[in-house]
């Protein structure tokens, strides 16, 4: 691959510690975001989505660490920074935040503190970051809150965020992350917590966004539908690792990862409205966080199941089109076949 | 509902209160048997002088002791609010007198109290909430429940024995002797310093305690607060995000408690001020129960109340200052 990339992850590994034991809840986890793109990374709760994106700005709580692999990102000075060795305290990695990656979190409601007002909580991040004086900053925020479509930003500005519904809270969140024009906007989930019209208008309003700056966006979603929407590329993870990746239209139109297949199955279709055609779910559930499975994590669940490969080792990548990338057992059997027949 | 009108509301209910809580007062000071006149009457005897059944009565008739309660409760409640909190019999003088001389000392030794136990108990909780489960969390963990668990009378006992033992400094008192009776100077505020540690430290420790767990409790909740991940992630330093953010939010149970903290200070310190032969109101207090010396008691009574409920006052307007959620009246 090229290196065009603003983000690249390498082999990231991340580990818990409970009581002096040490579980890896994401493993070797590959990423390459290109600037302007959408990359979506989606998976179940507890597939380790959050703290792939938490990581990035070495946001992760206590006794999460990052215990291997790189996270490169090319600077506003197209200087490649692998932020996995800045320490997650220091000056580097805050002239990073907000500056270069902003973030946007799944909690509107929560995300802001009740006690500062919604225009002091976005004249910080100018201050850190920008050399504007308080009339500046506080011109530049009224901007940004009218963009992101809170209506009467100059009343806006001076108020809490308990005055705030939850679409405007998470718009005013849109306004902190971006006002110092990021590079790569992070997104986990940012519309989980709101209702399903205003869901729509702030995914509009972020896509608005993303193409009037020319930001990368990686969005964290268990939302396939919204991902269909928004995104460029999409990684499906499952239990901390990578199962398959490429752009959004392959991966909808011609998935190979029995999981990914599950997942799009699993999909309400409104032409079904009427028909007896029943959701199919996705049997079993995800294997317990400390009883990892040696091969592939999904074996346990697959249809497609093979004794004696699968429930050994990791799969490893098989590349099926061009960016689109399988880890599975059965996808690169099939592959190899068809080499076979092709070299015959 | 604009601040203003609720500072008014909240100072219309104290003074309702205030009503209540003098009635309450007048009614404890004359509920044990007997009266002024029967105690003065005894220890006119056992000091071996003889006294009549119609001296009694005289004295009786004199301070109005034989006319019902609620006549005398009227009589007590009407001079209180032009300015005369009536005679006191044991020190025979004018209770604002006996009161005005000592009150000072109260108020001072109070707030002296309270700033101590913030100043210790609020940075002392952060630290500990930030280093949790380390040596220093632990030492004050210990060292915090001790404080909560020593009774203030054996702790200031203690502190006398171990000041005049080890030190040859005597802790009794707020002035040295030669300072006893003399007029206000440098020396002599001097000489204060010296020794309102005691009172206060005695005093505090229980509230240093209470509000350190306190602040460190609630710190820790907010620590895992979303809001605290987002501003981290705005790339302000870890330093002054902790203290723009989550301190602040945990100062609001700390602000709260403000009155409650204060009404404890004043309940304790009439014992202390026994133990430790303070001039300020408590062992004076005690006195006017005890001889039943009832305008005195009274008056004093009152007079505490209405510290706490200025106490209160002073922290429901800093609650309203410190969360706006609070002044404009929000639910979330």
């Amino acid at each position: 691959m090229s290196d065009d990339y603003l983000l690249k992850v390498e082999d990231l590994t991340i580990s818990l510690d409970v009581d002096n034991a040490s579980f890896s809840i994401v493993e070797g986890v590959n990423l390459t975001i290109k600037a302007g793109r959408v990359f979506a990374l989606v998976g179940e709760s507890g597939s380790g989505k959050t703290i792939v994106s938490l990581s990035i700005l070495r946001l992760l709580g206590k006794g999460v660490s990052i215990t291997g692999g790189k996270i490169l990102f090319k600077d506003d000075q197209a200087q490649t920074i692998d932020i996995v060795k800045l320490n997650s305290k220091g000056k580097p990695i805050q002239a990073i935040r907000a500056a270069q990656i902003g973030m946007i979190f799944q909690e509107p409601m929560s995300s802001f503190s009740p006690v500062h007002t919604i225009g002091n909580q976005i004249e910080e991040v100018i201050h850190l970051h920008l050399d504007l004086d308080k009339k500046q900053a506080r011109q530049k925020c009224i901007e940004m809150l009218g963009k992101v479509g809170i209506v009467n930003p100059e009343r806006a500005i001076d108020q809490y965020p308990f005055e705030f519904s939850g679409g405007m809270r998470q718009r005013a969140m849109i306004a902190r992350a971006m006002i110092c024009n990021p590079k790569l906007l992070i997104a986990d989930e940012p519309t989980t917590a709101l209702d399903v019209t205003i869901q729509a208008q702030i995914l509009k309003l972020m896509k608005d966004l993303q193409n009037e700056l020319n930001m990368a966006n990686l969005f964290i979603s268990h939302n396939i539908g919204v991902i269909a929407q928004i995104a460029d590329d999409v990684a499906i993870m499952y239990m901390g690792k990578i199962v398959e990746q490429g752009p959004v239209r392959d991966i909808l139109r011609n998935p190979r990862h029995p999981y990914t297949k599950g997942l799009l199955r699993a999909i309400p279709h409104l032409a079904d409205i009427g028909r007896s055609r029943r959701l199919e779910p996705i049997a079993g559930s995800v294997p317990n966080l400390y009883e990892r499975p040696n091969g592939c994590p999904f074996a346990a669940r697959c249809s497609e199941f093979i004794e004696n490969i699968c429930d050994r080792d990791f799969p490893k990548s098989t590349e099926i089109a061009t960016d689109h990338t399988v880890f599975c057992h059965h996808v690169e059997r099939d592959q190899n076949q068809q080499n076979l027949v092709v070299n015959i | 509902m604009p601040i203003l009108q609720k500072i008014l509301v909240r100072l219309g209910s104290s003074a309702l209160m205030l009503i209540a809580v003098s009635i309450v007062a007048f009614i404890i000071v004359s509920l044990p048997p007997g009266d002024f006149a029967d105690s003065y009457a005894a220890s006119k005897i056992s000091s071996g002088e003889t006294v009549t059944l119609a001296e009694i009565e005289a004295i009786r008739r004199q301070f109005g002791l034989d006319k019902p309660l609620y006549l005398q409760y009227f009589k007590w409640i009407g001079g209180m609010v032009q300015g005369d909190f009536g005679f006191s019999w044991g020190y025979s003088r004018p209770v604002t007198e006996v009161i005005g001389e000592r009150l000072p000392m109260t108020i001072l030794i109070a707030t002296g109290t309270l700033l101590f136990t913030y100043i210790t108990a609020i940075p002392l909780g952060i630290y500990s909430a930030l280093r949790q489960y380390s040596v220093a969390d632990y030492t004050f963990t210990i060292l915090g429940y001790i404080g909560l668990a020593t009774p203030n009378f054996l702790l200031a006992l203690l502190l006398m024995f171990g000041a005049t033992t080890w030190f040859g400094v005597s802790v009794g008192g707020l002035f040295s002797l030669e300072y006893q009776d003399a007029a206000w100077s440098m020396g002599r505020f001097w000489d204060l310093l010296t020794h309102i540690w005691v009172p206060i430290i005695v005093l505090g420790t229980a509230g240093t305690a209470f509000q350190l767990r306190i602040m460190r409790a609630t710190l820790l909740e907010e620590l895992n607060k979303m809001y605290v991940t987002a501003a981290r992630a705005t790339g302000l330093s870890e330093f002054k995000m902790i203290l723009k953010y989550p301190v602040r939010l945990a100062l609001n149970p700390i602000v709260s408690t403000l009155g409650w903290e204060l009404t404890t200070v004043i309940s304790g310190a009439p014992i202390i001020g026994l133990v430790l032969s303070l001039p300020d109101t408590g062992p004076m207090f005690i006195n006017a129960l005890k001889s039943q010396d009832m305008f005195l008691a009274g008056a004093m009574m009152l007079i505490y109340c209405i510290l706490v409920m200025i106490g209160s006052f002073i922290s429901d307007i800093l609650l309203m200052i410190v969360d706006p959620r609070v002044r404009m009246g929000a639910s979330t």
